[in-house]
């Protein structure tokens, strides 16, 4: 779930691994009680433990008392969560930063030279024992403080020091003449805890004896503080003259702040603005304040508990002029509670402990899919919010790696309240829920425990593998999932089932071993498993799939076919797409409701591979077509155009999955690690599917509410559960239930395919992912649900694919086909968070109704790919579609229109000849579209499908955005984008491997992950491919190749004007090609294939730079809910271009261009300015969304390049260029991207699509996109060196009096003064008599 | 750590624990640090000691034959005494050891002359 958070360092990885499996088992259990609120607190528990642990042994009790109190009481929590804070932000700080002693305060001095000899005074938090030995000889001077280095400081001194707390003062009562408190109340996080540290200075102190207290001042000449609760960046020992010393908040000294101008024109914090304000600070080392203030406001923000009530009261009271801070790593962090407090995992303390890019990530997310909750109310209200906390989770995870844990931070505890959340509230669902929850389980007892250790965990792993992680957590999941339905059906448990035994979920490493050499097994056993799996589902799919594994170049000719067909179509037919979408929504709909007998086992893969085809002709029983297409192109091949797509996809996967596979092992071991986990996660997952699914989801489905048998079907039986589910859904829940039904049908071709296919692991595992997002669509309300489900399943499976992309130019279908399916997987995390309203965007574009076909077709994709990593690949293959679609002339979008060109090519061949080619392109995230084209096409069947695929790929690809092309267009355009994305993927690994090596940023590991996915998809792809269409599949690949390279060139070439002409001709080009199809000039598309193989051959070589997208988008996994936001935004704009006539060809664009966005926001936060500007500007979509894309894939080429990809990043520049060159044409959508790429951060993606507009501004959007991910994900990438905080609570004037007066009475206040930026308060403990 | 130090320290922190005083103390390793002799410091200071953890710690320093058991009546006139007070409580140093609670023999180690008193959440 979390492993998309991976931004952290290795070493923070690595001690966040190991943190999280000591506390992995205490997780779990708060997991259960609240499913929310529970792990948020076990969170933030978790989150602390290991700081404390590194430094105190107090640590552990607090964890533990955390983890155990967060469930039972709201105070026991926020004391829990004070005292963690205290100990990452106070003890741990002062532990490692080495503060300069200031000079003695004088009054202080004074008060001790006055003392009369034979005194004993206790120095309370002596530091480095400044007042312990100088002031008085004739005194006895004890000092004490809770920091051991700085205590031995003070005992080479020559005082006496001893270690404790404040708050447990080891002295007798009454013993003391004088105690000195300095500088130490302020730390204290909560009134309660400054009390009784106050108490416990009075109890020691004698009667008589006097007390000094200082406290920083909130009123300081020379620093404003907007909240009492700030975090105080440490500087370096170096920089001594800036940092402060503890004791000492002199004015005098050089006051770390002492730069403040008072003009407040450049503040970067408004006392308004609130988290939004903090986060969105233009300052780059804001994303680390970002980081300190969320996980800050989670710890104290948990349940508003007093701690921070103080801070409350006074910030409007005094801060309302900024300041500006000459250093951003110079401002104060202010702490501000947040109410959405529970939903925010505790990766804030973690971040603060160290690794800071997850939480932050992390947090966001929730609230954009909070925000996609809301836009798509119809999934419904209450499994939304598990669901969208599911799915934000897997964004969060996603994007964490990128951001560096960004989304791990958040995805983890995300993850984990997901999980606890569907186990609570679907205890029911069957096994695909008891999958789910055994991935959180497992998950969660290996790093639910701790989320932020989950984080950390993906986070090292992506450092270490990149997509390692988040394949990790995926893997997890899916493993756990995988055992769990192993355990409970064993359908096909011949390798799975030994591979996810082999692999704990508890031990990450151990899985990535596993999974490494499982992934190797899997290779090779994956022709067996498939035949056994294909046997037992689909006897004739399976010998559809050898063949489709032999005839790999059939298929890719076919796709070539196919993607030629698209470009004609997308050209002549947008205006028609749009017609057909409709038309074809509805009838999906319709459909559906009617056709509620899903097809068994097999049926429902064939349903959905009717689905797919059905576009064309079953658009009406698209439900049970759907499943039944998955199933027959998986086995037979002969389903529609649509179906054929995520055959192809699969098959090409399967043909291609071991070169990728093998190019994963080469690149990494930890990437192998995660294809195979990805392949058993899959295998797993679709074992599950395939056997359990199907029982499961029946019986759960009948046992839990809807919700939970849509759950369980989808888990279970995509294919039952797709029916089933499908039929479920009214028209607006229909069209996401569509969507869903896509996406499960996406998935069950998927876990079809790979079953025939791929057999066991990657094909399963597709598959499985697959069928989880079908499943999980079903639902509708609980789609969210699902979508998480889906979302991890389909993460495993889009890593799967990426592998493949290497292999694209070579085995197009089966590059395809992975490019396609992470797409699906993709769009079915970012459904799982904004799914829904991504999917209706894409419909929006795409079709009225489309809304559903979009959801499906993100659905499709998210399921295709597992949950974070598909999500990140979905999100790049969705922006690469778009950008497609919109821009073709861009690289991604050329690449990704190959890779759908070659899909659609094949399932075009197979559908325009048979049914297999649209298989393929249902399979590939196509059927949705190409149910709903088909539904709302009126051109033929095969066109139908076509437009179904099309609408698909301008989902996820944007290449069939002509739409209204025939089938073989769309099916190209989905292979070619395919290829591309694999080619993309297997960039992005390259990348990510070099990237991951060198840093470890989470878009690294992300794009690892995806890559692993990717390459089970493939896998998939290629082996459904070759089950349905194997003499095809190669063809079409070849063709889809030759068509992606023309595509390619023609972007290229276009590039200048790519904007409108460029979409213009790309839609001519694959409206030229669908005629062409149609009418059977299947040569001239092969040729187009074969230039596009070669542009795509090119490309592979400049590989870097489109991958680079590919990676950045996944990286920003945590950018889903944003991306989601976007896709809403996108949605609204959509809906304004539906509008128009053009409006559905922009609205192919946009849609692409969304995709692209969603990408774009997935890797960066770019995207979502991208998309937003888009939104704003939808009259000028069509330009400014191909500009858009163009910066996106900029921003991913530059973030490729930053990520250390030299290769990659060469090759990104160049790619980068070229969008920049067409974003210097529209600059502004492009700053647009990057603005919002920077602006990702947090608080709402709503916010930050309008946030981006402003943003835009930023030209740097690569920069800013890396440098946001970066920092928001790992903090360590952007600053380097860590930056410390402490924590302080800047007393107001009287505060200190007022706190004394009232809670302690045996202290009687002698004086009270200004000094040094502190409030000094002298008190004489007096004697008290209680009547 | 001097032993000076040592006749404040309690465990009463210490969840359960009422007194917690005088702790066990337990030297493994000491040095004895020379320091001026101030015989005003010594017997100002005195009433606020325990007499009794004073002589606990001479015993453990091995110091007890120059230590009275109890508190003699007129300590301020007797210098010798007072020099082996302070001898006692302020020139030895307590550099490895551990002092462990009366009621509930939790041990609070004694690393480089420092006293680790910090307690774990759930003793508190």
């Amino acid at each position: 779930m979390t492993k998309q958070l991976t931004t952290t360092t290795a070493t923070n990885a690595a001690s966040s691994i190991t943190q999280t499996s000591n506390l992995a088992p205490t997780v779990i259990s708060p997991t259960s009680a609240y499913a929310t609120t529970a792990t948020t607190t076990t969170t933030t528990t978790e989150a602390v433990a290991p700081a404390t642990s590194e430094t105190t042994t107090k640590a552990q009790p607090i964890t533990k008392a955390a983890t155990t109190t967060t469930t039972t009481s709201a105070s026991s929590d926020a004391s829990g969560r004070s005292a963690a804070l205290e100990r990452a932000y106070v003890h741990d700080v002062y532990e490692h930063c080495e503060e300069p002693t200031g000079p003695v305060r004088p009054r202080v001095a004074q008060f001790l030279g006055n003392l009369e000899p034979g005194s004993v005074v206790c120095d309370v938090g002596c530091g480095s024992g400044r007042y312990l030995t100088q002031c008085n000889p004739a005194i006895c001077t004890i000092g004490v403080d809770r920091c051991y280095r700085l205590g031995k400081v003070a005992h080479e001194k020559g005082g006496e020091v001893a270690l404790c707390d404040n708050l447990e003062l080891p002295f007798r009562d009454d013993s003391f003449d004088a105690v000195l408190s300095l500088a130490v109340v302020h730390h204290f996080a909560t009134t309660e805890r400054r009390v009784r540290a106050l108490r416990e200075l009075a109890r020691i102190l004698r009667i008589g004896g006097r007390v000094v207290i200082t406290v920083w001042a909130l009123e300081q000449r020379h620093r404003r503080f907007e909240s009492q609760d700030v975090l105080i960046p440490w500087q370096p020992p170096k920089n001594r003259t800036f940092s402060y010393s503890d004791e000492d908040d002199d004015d005098d000294f050089l006051p770390p702040y002492h730069a403040y101008t008072e003009d407040s024109t450049n503040s970067s914090r408004s006392a308004g603005d609130g988290d939004s304000s903090s986060l969105s600070s233009s300052s780059p080392g804001e994303s680390c304040y970002s980081f300190v203030r969320r996980a800050i406001q989670k710890l104290a923000g948990g349940r508003r508990h007093a701690w921070f009530l103080d801070s409350w009261t006074s910030k409007d009271t005094k801060n309302d002029s900024s300041l500006d801070y000459e250093d951003a790593k110079d401002l104060p962090i202010e702490l501000r509670r947040l109410e959405d407090f529970d939903e925010f995992p505790d990766p804030p303390l973690s971040a603060g402990l160290k690794s800071r890019s997850l939480g932050s990530i992390l947090q966001p997310p929730p609230r954009q899919i909070v925000r996609s909750r809301s836009s798509v109310p119809s999934l419904g209200g209450p499994l939304l919010p598990g669901e969208t906390k599911a799915s934000a989770a897997a964004a969060l995870l996603l994007s964490a790696p990128e951001v560096q844990l960004q989304l791990n931070g958040r995805h983890s505890p995300t993850a984990t309240v997901s999980a606890g959340s569907t186990l609570n509230r679907r205890p029911k669902l069957i096994k695909q829920k008891q999958s789910l929850c055994d991935e959180d389980d497992s998950l969660a007892q290996s790093s639910d425990p701790t989320n932020s250790s989950a984080f950390q965990m993906v986070s090292s792993y992506n450092s270490s593998n990149g997509g390692v992680s988040s394949s990790l957590y995926t893997r997890t999941g899916c493993y756990a999932s995988s055992f769990h339905q192993h355990a409970s059906a064993t359908a096909t448990p011949p390798t799975e089932p030994g591979e996810l035994t082999g692999a704990p979920a508890a031990t990450m490493p151990s899985f990535l071993r596993k999974q490494s050499s499982l992934n190797e097994d899997l290779m090779a056993g994956n022709r067996l498993r498939e035949k056994e799996g294909v046997r037992k589902r689909i006897q004739k799919q399976t010998s559809l799939n050898e063949a489709f594994l032999c005839r790999s170049a059939m298929f890719s000719k076919r796709l070539q076919i196919i993607r030629e067909g698209f470009t004609s179509k997308i050209k002549s037919s947008t205006g028609s797409l749009e017609r057909v979408t409709k038309t074809g929504i509805s009838k999906l709909i319709q459909n559906i409701k009617p056709s509620p007998t899903p097809p068994s086992n097999p049926n429902p893969q064939q349903t959905n591979n009717n689905n797919k085809q059905g576009t064309t002709l079953t658009n009406q029983t698209h439900p049970h077509a759907h499943p039944h297409q998955h199933h027959h192109h998986h086995h037979l091949g002969s389903n529609a155009s649509g179906l054929f797509p995520a055959h192809l996809l699969l098959s090409s996967t399967s043909s291609t999955g071991p070169v990728s596979y093998c190019s994963n092992v080469d690149c990494s071991a930890a990437n192998i690690c995660h294809c195979s986990a990805y392949q058993q996660e899959c295998a797993a997952c679709a074992d599950s599917e395939q056997g359990n699914a199907r029982r499961h989801s029946r019986e759960s489905g009948s046992d839990s509410s809807k919700d939970s048998s849509l759950q369980s079907d989808t888990s279970i039986e995509s294919e039952d559960s797709f029916a089933s589910v499908i039929f479920i859904p009214k028209p607006e829940q229909a069209q996401q239930q569509l969507n869903y039904q896509q996406q499960h049908q996406h998935s069950n071709s998927s876990s079809s395919n790979s079953s025939s296919g791929n057999g066991a692991a990657l094909a399963a595992a597709a598959g499985a992912n697959q069928n989880t997002t079908t499943l999980i669509a079903t639902p509708g309300a609980r789609l969210p649900h699902t979508h998480t489900h889906t979302h991890t399943h389909s993460v495993p499976t889009s890593p799967l694919v990426m592998p493949c992309p290497p292999t694209p130019a070579h085995s197009p279908a089966a590059n395809q086909g992975t490019v396609t399916s992470p797409p699906q997987s993709m769009a079915a995390v970012t459904a799982a968070m904004a799914i829904l309203t991504p999917a209706a965007k894409p419909e929006r574009f795409s079709f009225d109704a489309a809304h559903i076909k979009q959801q499906q077709e993100l659905q499709l994709e998210q399921t295709t790919s597992t949950i974070r990593q598909i999500t990140r690949q979905a999100i790049r293959e969705m922006p690469a579609i778009p950008k497609f679609r919109k821009q073709q002339s861009l690289q991604l979008q050329r690449q990704s229109f190959p890779i759908v060109r070659r899909a659609s090519g094949s399932a075009a061949a197979s559908s325009g000849s048979s049914s297999i080619g649209t298989r393929l392109l249902s399979l590939e995230l196509f059927n949705p579209a190409t149910d709903d084209l088909d539904s709302d096409s009126s051109e033929p069947s095969s066109p139908d499908s076509i437009d179904s695929v099309i609408s698909a790929p301008r989902s996820a690809q944007l290449l069939s955005a002509p739409g209204t092309g025939t089938g073989k267009s769309s099916d190209e355009s989905d292979s070619a984008l395919a290829q591309q994305i694999s080619i993309n993927q297997q960039q992005y690994h390259k990348g990510e491997l070099q990237i991951n090596n060198g840093t470890p940023n989470a878009n690294d590991i992300i794009l690892n992950a995806d890559s692993a996915p990717l390459l089970p998809d493939k896998r998939d792809t290629s082996q459904t491919k070759a089950q349905q269409l194997p003499h095809d599949c190669a063809e079409f690949a070849e063709q889809l190749t030759a068509q992606l390279q023309r595509e390619l060139e023609d972007k290229s070439n276009r590039a200048d004007c790519r904007s409108l002409d460029g979409i213009g001709d790309i839609g001519e080009f694959l409206s030229g090609g669908s005629k062409k199809r149609s009418n059977g000039d299947l040569s001239a598309l092969r040729d187009e294939l074969r230039e596009r193989r070669l542009m795509l051959a090119n490309l592979s070589t400049q590989p870097s730079l489109q991958h680079s997208p590919m990676s950045s988008s996944t990286s920003s996994l945590s950018s889903q809910t944003r991306s989601f936001t976007i896709h809403e935004e996108q949605e609204g704009e959509e809906e304004e271009d539906e509008e128009n006539e053009r409006s559905y060809t922009l609205g192919i664009y946009e849609h692409c261009k969304i995709s692209k966005f969603k990408y774009k926001r997935n890797r960066h936060y770019n995207l979502n300015p991208e998309t937003a500007y888009l939104l704003q500007d939808d009259g000028d979509s069509d330009v400014r969304d191909d500009e858009d894309p163009i910066p996106e894939e900029d921003e991913d080429a530059e973030a490729l390049e930053a990520r250390g990809g030299d290769q990659l990043g060469e090759g990104m520049h160049e790619y980068g260029q070229r969008r920049r060159n067409f974003s210097a044409i529209k600059s502004v959508t492009s700053s647009a991207s990057s603005s919002t790429e920077t602006a990702p951060s947090p608080s709402s993606q709503q916010q930050q699509q309008r946030q981006p507009l402003q943003q835009r501004t930023s030209t740097e959007s690569l920069e800013h996109s890396n440098s946001s991910t970066t920092s928001l994900d790992s903090p360590s990438q952007g600053g380097g060196a860590t930056t410390h905080h402490r924590y302080y609570h800047v007393f107001r004037e009287g505060e200190l009096d007022a706190l004394i007066n009232h809670h302690v009475t045996s202290l009687h206040i002698v004086s009270s003064y200004y000094e040094r930026a502190s409030w000094c308060v002298v008190a004489e403990k007096v004697q008290v008599w209680t009547i | 750590m001097k032993l000076s130090t040592y006749n404040f320290l309690t465990s009463m922190a210490i969840k359960g624990v009422k007194v917690g005083y005088p702790l066990k103390l337990t030297i493994s390793k000491k040095d004895v640090v020379e320091s001026e002799f101030n015989p005003v410091f010594i017997e100002r200071l005195l009433p606020k000691l325990d007499w009794s953890a004073v002589y606990g710690a001479a015993q453990v320093a091995e110091l007890a034959e120059d230590i009275p058991a109890t508190q003699p009546e007129n300590i301020s006139d007797d210098e010798q005494l007072l020099q082996r007070l302070h001898h006692l409580l302020f020139e030895i140093d307590v550099l490895e050891g551990q002092m462990e609670c009366p009621e509930t023999g939790r041990i609070f180690p004694i690393t480089d002359g420092i006293p680790n008193m910090l307690l774990n959440e759930d003793e508190v």
